[in-house]
């Protein structure tokens, strides 16, 4: 026991030579989980008796603002690991999250926007929610054009690492912004501490959408990152070797 | 708990009366992944295609 586990996060190598192989299963399972999961939610979960079938879209909502919220904690933390021990998986991380991060934020948007028509009477209005999101969408594409203005990749990582950790102010924001403030947006349909508003005939599907998205972000992040692995060590050895194989 | 919620398969894709707003909805979900994934493939490919032209580049300049 010990460090070791954490130390080969250190070798792109051992990261790309594993990653393919979590990439497989996490593509895979979260195909299975999204099938069902989407099959269950838009045919099976009972009618809202409110919002009727407009609320379906829940079941593609909540899993991708949940997503969009959790990559940028989670690129926030690959800023920090970044800083304190130097490790350039971590700016690799950084950079393909960034990318899926702003993917989700965008769904989870126009999703928002789409579901607001039929319930709210229209696509946007400018709510605590809807604003700090459209915010972080910003933040999103702030870090990924900030890396491509910057050339050298050591001083590119530096620069996002930092807007990263400024924009972490606002994930609270978003996240009480239906507290703080009068909104129109519902408050949290899922929450750990308390006992689900809907029937578990809603939530559960809800669920199992909600470890698929995860999953889906896993495997996409995991391939971008496999990608940038290679063009960033295009000089060592061990890729020649393996290209060469190839 | 699992019964299905619509009377026929033309009044499951109908949705009534908000299937032209839920519908599209799950087809960008499909197309967002299918397509990050498809962009990743192809970077994928590009950088080992690089590695390819860089060694093939070298070994013309060792021979």
């Amino acid at each position: 026991m010990g460090w070791r586990w954490f130390h080969q996060w250190g070798s792109p190598r051992w990261f790309y030579e594993r990653a393919g192989r979590w990439q497989l299963v996490c593509g895979w399972l979260a195909l299975i989980l999204l099938v069902v999961g989407s099959l269950w939610g838009l045919g099976f979960a009972p009618v809202d008796y409110q919002q009727g079938n407009s609320y379906r879209i829940i079941y593609l909502h909540v899993p991708v603002a949940f997503l969009a919220q959790a990559m940028y904690a989670a690129m926030a933390v690959c800023a920090v690991v970044l800083f304190v021990w130097k490790m350039k998986l971590a700016d690799v991380a950084m950079q393909s999250i960034a990318v899926m991060g702003f993917a989700f934020t965008a769904m989870a948007l126009i999703s928002g926007a789409v579901w607001g028509k039929p319930t709210w009477g229209t696509y946007w209005v400018w709510d605590a929610r809807l604003t700090s999101m459209l915010i972080l969408a910003f933040l999103y594409l702030g870090v990924i054009g900030l890396r491509a203005a910057i050339q050298d990749p050591d001083q590119a990582g530096k620069a996002c690492g930092i807007l990263v950790l400024v924009g972490v102010v606002n994930l609270p924001i978003i996240k009480y912004s239906v507290e703080w403030w009068n909104t129109l947006h519902q408050p949290a349909s899922l929450k750990l501490t308390e006992k689900p508003a809907m029937p578990a005939s809603m939530w559960v599907p809800l669920l199992v959408n909600i470890l698929g998205y995860y999953i889906a972000a896993a495997y996409l992040v995991l391939g971008s990152m496999r990608a940038i692995v290679l063009e960033r060590e295009r000089r060592a050895t061990w890729v020649k070797e393996l290209v060469g194989r190839a | 708990m699992l019964e299905f919620q619509f009377a026929s398969l033309a009044a499951f894709f109908e949705m009534a009366p908000h299937g032209v707003y839920v519908w599209p909805i799950y087809g960008l979900g499909l197309l967002v992944i299918g397509g990050l994934t498809w962009v990743n493939a192809r970077q994928h490919r590009q950088a080992i295609r690089m590695v390819q032209r860089n060694l093939e580049r070298e070994e013309t300049h060792e021979s």
